[in-house]
């Protein structure tokens, strides 16, 4: 009567023990998938908006790049891009800008002051920092894991403002 | 009836058993597909590095610049240390002196990743 009662038992615990493996199994792949998805996904994500940022900056660079018109500064503590025009003889400028984790651009009058939200957000994009050496135009972006991105452009008109 | 209770507790846990094996199989070609899908990811991160360095190298040799940097970190920022990229230009003349140049973007274990070719004037730098 015992041993039937004891091979009962073991019996209810080896069940109890393969449901236990079973499920330990079901979550480990589930959590495994979950952090290779999410590892892909911000992967491509970052990859994406520093590649197609860096290459839209570069693309304005060669468009406004006229002898006087490329430089960069300041705008409200932030590193800014600014690619000037003419137009009826007023002088406006083309403000590019990194804040609040998205990649903005201005078009203002000079001498008119606003804000870094004035402008319209493009596409995500970290921190920005741009510097010119000469003729080089050099644009750094780094996100938020800390993967940093460079690109740099030449200007054929020779020079900067 | 207690046979029956008996064969049932032992017909559940056969199934419970081929459930798992089941399982294990669905799990162990999962896991292959996220190895590659990782391994994927990690390739075109590596290419859209290269492709970046390549169009920066091409840029400066177009322009009439030295190439900025032989070497290029994994995050595709230049370096003089251990390099997981390496740029090499292979310069052509052509007619009307110009010059072809190839600029190739190679990973640390020298197999290339990505190739563009720049025109510039002869004789520039």
């Amino acid at each position: 009567m015992g041993a039937k009662q004891n091979s009962h038992s073991v019996g209810g615990v080896v069940v109890l023990l393969v449901c236990c493996v079973f499920a330990a199994s079901v979550l480990l792949a589930l959590a495994f998938g979950a952090r290779i998805y999410r590892s892909v996904e911000d992967r491509t994500e970052s990859g994406y908006n520093s590649r197609v940022g860096l290459s839209y900056i570069s693309t304005k660079i060669h468009a406004y790049d006229l002898a006087g018109t490329v430089s960069v500064g300041d705008f409200d503590g932030l590193s800014a891009l600014y690619l000037a025009e003419e137009a009826d003889g007023e002088r406006y400028y083309t403000i590019l800008y990194a804040a609040d984790g998205w990649l903005y651009e201005l078009y203002c009058q000079d001498g008119v002051e606003l804000a870094p939200d004035d402008g319209e957000k493009l596409l995500e994009m970290g921190a920005l920092a741009f510097s010119l050496e000469g003729d080089t135009v050099r644009a750094v972006v780094t996100d938020a894991q800390g993967h940093s991105a460079s690109m740099e452009t030449f200007l054929r008109s020779g020079g900067a403002a | 009836m207690k046979q029956t209770k008996r064969s049932g507790a032992s017909l559940f846990l056969i199934e419970l058993l081929l459930g798992l094996l089941v399982f294990a199989v669905a799990a162990a070609i999962c896991i292959r597909i996220f190895a590659g899908a990782y391994q994927i990811s990690a390739q075109t991160t590596a290419l859209s590095h290269a492709v970046t360095i390549a169009r920066n190298t091409a840029e400066a040799v177009r322009a009439g610049h030295e190439a900025p940097q032989a070497g290029y970190d994994a995050q595709g920022m230049p370096t003089d240390g251990d390099a997981a990229y390496r740029v090499t230009l292979s310069e052509t003349p052509c007619s009307d002196g110009l010059a072809e140049v190839q600029v190739a973007v190679t990973d640390a274990a020298g197999n290339e990743l990505y190739r563009v070719t720049a025109v510039k004037g002869e004789g520039e730098p």
